[in-house]
């Protein structure tokens, strides 16, 4: 009960915080059954809320025990009955190493009653373009129950990669993906030599499969572009409000495709990689200097659908209005107050989306109460249960309004400057396609080669 | 729908709306045998019957084709404007009482009509007469949303779920003929609504449309729903949310003013849930469909 409360907060929260969060490979958690979910970390503590609020069934999250320190996480450990576990570096600040004895039997005992773990293997939260070289925690914790589980069911490990757009950013995109469970009698059956160390290996080989993983923060920006551009071209952007989930696995594949291509093209023409990647920054430049998205380049220009676009954007912008604008007045204050909270208080890009949700939760809730009391106190009962009925209602628009108008206002400028410059728009079009062509015959040279 | 199973088989929009033609035909045919005078209305429906059925069986190759949506819609609102009188010829009862008594079981004993009385003589009624208005215009919006501008299996998608609720709802206003409270209760009511100009126009309307029928299920509050939830499944949560009041306020003003009973309302919402669950089974999301494989 109380854990469906605080998932329900936090739901409303990541809803608040995020513009879209997409499951995919949701099917591969079991529904039911001792399962340990393995993931990258790379949003502090919203990556554990992320599977809190995105899998029906329960999860209970572990944590590295100096984060209860915090006294706004620790009211949260204890409700969501996080277990905390001591890691080797904080030996001596938070307590003695030998507390894990406590933690990996807890660990156990959510795993024999049938439970899912969920458990960051990295150690701590990183902004770092690949994942960080795994500790052997999650393996022992898995291996302790294969050892110690008398006949009870066998545990699967789930692999899941955390995705975000932008993590730094209020109103961007999340997602997790799920990799196929490995059923951990089974791999042991196959593999009786493994122990931790083999089986920690397995577990960072799957986990690297479901996530993008660049070798340096230059090398995000040359593959995520090239992987844009191929993603988005030739298609029309869909429509607003519409937009289908996007594939991260399959986005996750194309860019160690592209890896693979990057390497072998720098050690067989160098010159040729250089000169492709050079392209590729002029054009992703150009198009950020403009704010336009690849898909986007290929909208349709026509006059019938710039006409159907503007009355269906119309009927929701100028219906939405009224209630957007009540949310937005009503959650003003809260907003500038964490916005002010979280700008001084996010020294780092992983911890901006935990500070905004864990100061804006309270922030708001109190903000509510004190609102709600005043219109109690100004008119009725009546109207103050009528007004705080509103307002996460009309907050919720006002978010989504504000994306909506966001992406209108921004197709409507796209519309126009293509309207406006239909040359600059070929130009545009002719080099994405020129790059793409470029790719596709770089492609299958490099399939003949290694065929 | 497979292209070669499209061949062969009827779209789900034109089974369900075969189906509800072929029961309204059958049945006037049975109480036109019985001496009720339905013959003219057996002659229409019977042609709406055999023109629909030759329309369907050439349409079997294009699954998602605009026209099948214009067709659907034509075919339901013909039948809305038809079936509310007939079914009064067509059968022996009348399901006013039944209605009233299920209200009265679901208060414990009073009737939520007559409770909601005293508001009819307020401005509230001329408020709501405003949203029970507005949903002439929010029900066409949402069709023509639903038919054009979006990918042709969403299109499918909505004809099928609207088919599906009208379909089912039109049963209702098949074998259960009601007026509403405000007939069946006319003189129980301590005074008539009393609005403005927007109450009297839903009244000419209403009036326009050959007076109070089809009060069960709710077609207001159902359609309402419908789109909705359309629009929710579709991934357009802000249409959804921003149109939510107007569907409490509908609700509230098909009560206030008196056209239907509350069983009529959780049988509407009831009948636009299953249809969206059916449509939705019929035709996963994309991220759903990756979740079933």
């Amino acid at each position: 009960m109380i854990y469906r409360f605080v998932r329900a907060i936090w739901r409303a929260a990541l809803f608040g915080f995020f513009r879209r969060i997409d499951v995919q490979g949701r099917a591969n958690v079991p529904a039911v059954g001792p399962t340990l979910i393995v993931s990258n970390h790379a949003n502090a503590f919203i990556d554990g809320l992320l599977f809190v609020t995105e899998l029906e069934r329960p999860v209970t999250l572990t944590a590295k025990s100096t984060l209860r320190k915090n006294p706004l996480l620790r009211p949260v450990m204890r409700a969501l009955g996080v277990i905390e576990l001591q890691r080797v570096q904080d030996a001596g600040v938070g307590g003695a190493r030998v507390q894990n004895t406590d933690a990996l039997a807890a660990c156990r005992d959510v795993l024999s009653a049938g439970g899912t773990l969920v458990i960051f293997p990295e150690g701590v939260s990183h902004s770092e373009p690949s994942i960080r070289p795994f500790r052997t925690g999650a393996a022992r914790i898995a291996l302790d129950y294969d050892d110690e589980r008398d006949g009870g069911e066998p545990l699967r490990v789930v692999p899941a990669g955390l995705h975000f757009e932008a993590k730094e950013r209020f109103r961007s995109q999340a997602g997790i993906v799920f990799g196929a469970p490995l059923d951990l009698t089974a791999w042991r059956a196959e593999h009786p030599a493994a122990g931790a160390r083999e089986l920690t290996a397995e577990m960072e080989a799957r986990i690297r499969a479901v996530t993008a993983n660049y070798a340096t923060d230059r090398d995000i920006r040359k593959v995520e572009s090239a992987a844009r551009l191929l993603e988005g071209a030739n298609a029309p952007p869909p429509a607003l409000g519409r937009e289908t989930p996007p594939d991260l696995a399959a986005h996750a594949a194309l860019v160690r495709r592209l890896q693979v291509g990057q390497a072998w093209l720098a050690g067989e023409r160098a010159a040729e990689l250089q000169s492709l990647e050079m392209r590729l920054e002029k054009f992703m430049g150009e198009m950020d200097r403009l704010g336009i998205t690849v898909p986007e380049l290929f909208m349709r220009l026509d006059r019938p659908s710039a006409a159907f676009f503007l009355f269906r954007e119309l009927e929701l912008l100028v219906v939405g209005s009224t209630v957007a604008a009540w949310g937005t007045i009503n959650h003003i204050f809260p907003y500038s107050l964490v916005r002010i909270l979280v700008r001084n208080v996010s020294t780092d890009r992983d911890h901006f989306a935990s500070n905004a949700v864990f100061m804006g939760t309270p922030v708001f809730l109190l903000f509510y109460l004190l609102q709600t009391a005043a219109v109690a106190w100004l008119a009725s009962p009546w109207w103050a249960a009528l007004y705080a009925v509103s307002l996460p209602y009309s907050g919720a628009v006002a978010v989504l309004y504000q994306d909506r108008a966001g992406g209108a206002r921004r197709r409507a400028r796209t519309f126009l400057l293509f309207r406006r410059d239909p040359e600059g728009h070929q130009i545009l079009m002719t080099e994405a396609r020129s790059i793409l062509a470029d790719f596709h015959r770089l492609a299958a040279e490099y399939e003949a080669a290694t065929r | 729908m497979a292209p070669e199973e499209a061949t062969r088989r009827l779209h789900p929009a034109d089974s369900a709306s075969l189906a509800i033609l072929a029961v309204v035909t059958v049945t006037l045919a049975i109480s036109t045998s019985r001496g009720a005078d339905l013959g003219n209305a057996l002659a229409l429906h019977a042609a709406l019957l055999a023109s629909y059925a030759v329309i369907s069986v050439a349409l079997r190759r294009r699954p998602a084709t605009l026209l099948r949506g214009i067709l659907v819609v034509a075919v339901m609102f013909t039948l809305y404007t038809t079936l509310g009188h007939v079914a009064f010829a067509a059968m022996p009862w009348i399901a006013d009482p039944w209605l009233e008594a299920a209200d009265r079981a679901l208060f414990l004993g009073p009737s939520p009509s007559l409770i909601l009385a005293p508001l009819g003589a307020t401005r509230w009624a001329e408020i709501l007469s405003i949203f029970y208005a507005a949903f002439i215009p929010y029900l066409y919006l949402s069709i023509f949303l639903g038919l054009i501008g979006r990918p042709e299996g969403e299109r499918s998608e909505f004809v099928t779920g609207f088919a599906v609720l009208y379909a089912l709802s039109f049963l209702g206003y098949l074998f259960l003929p009601a007026r509403g409270p405000i007939v069946e209760l006319a003189d129980q009511f301590p005074t008539p609504v009393q609005g403005g100009y927007f109450h009297a126009l839903v009244l000419r309307s209403v009036e326009a449309a050959g007076g109070p029928h089809g009060a069960f299920p709710s077609l207001h509050v159902g359609a309402s729903f419908y789109a909705a939830l359309f629009d929710l499944r579709q991934g357009n949560t802000l249409r959804a949310l921003i149109y939510a009041p107007l569907l409490v306020l509908i609700v509230l003003a098909t009560l206030v003013l008196r056209y239907h009973y509350v069983v009529d309302l959780i049988a509407g919402v009831a009948l636009a849930l299953l249809a969206s669950r059916i449509t939705g089974r019929r035709a996963p999301s994309p991220l759903a469909a990756e979740v079933a494989s």
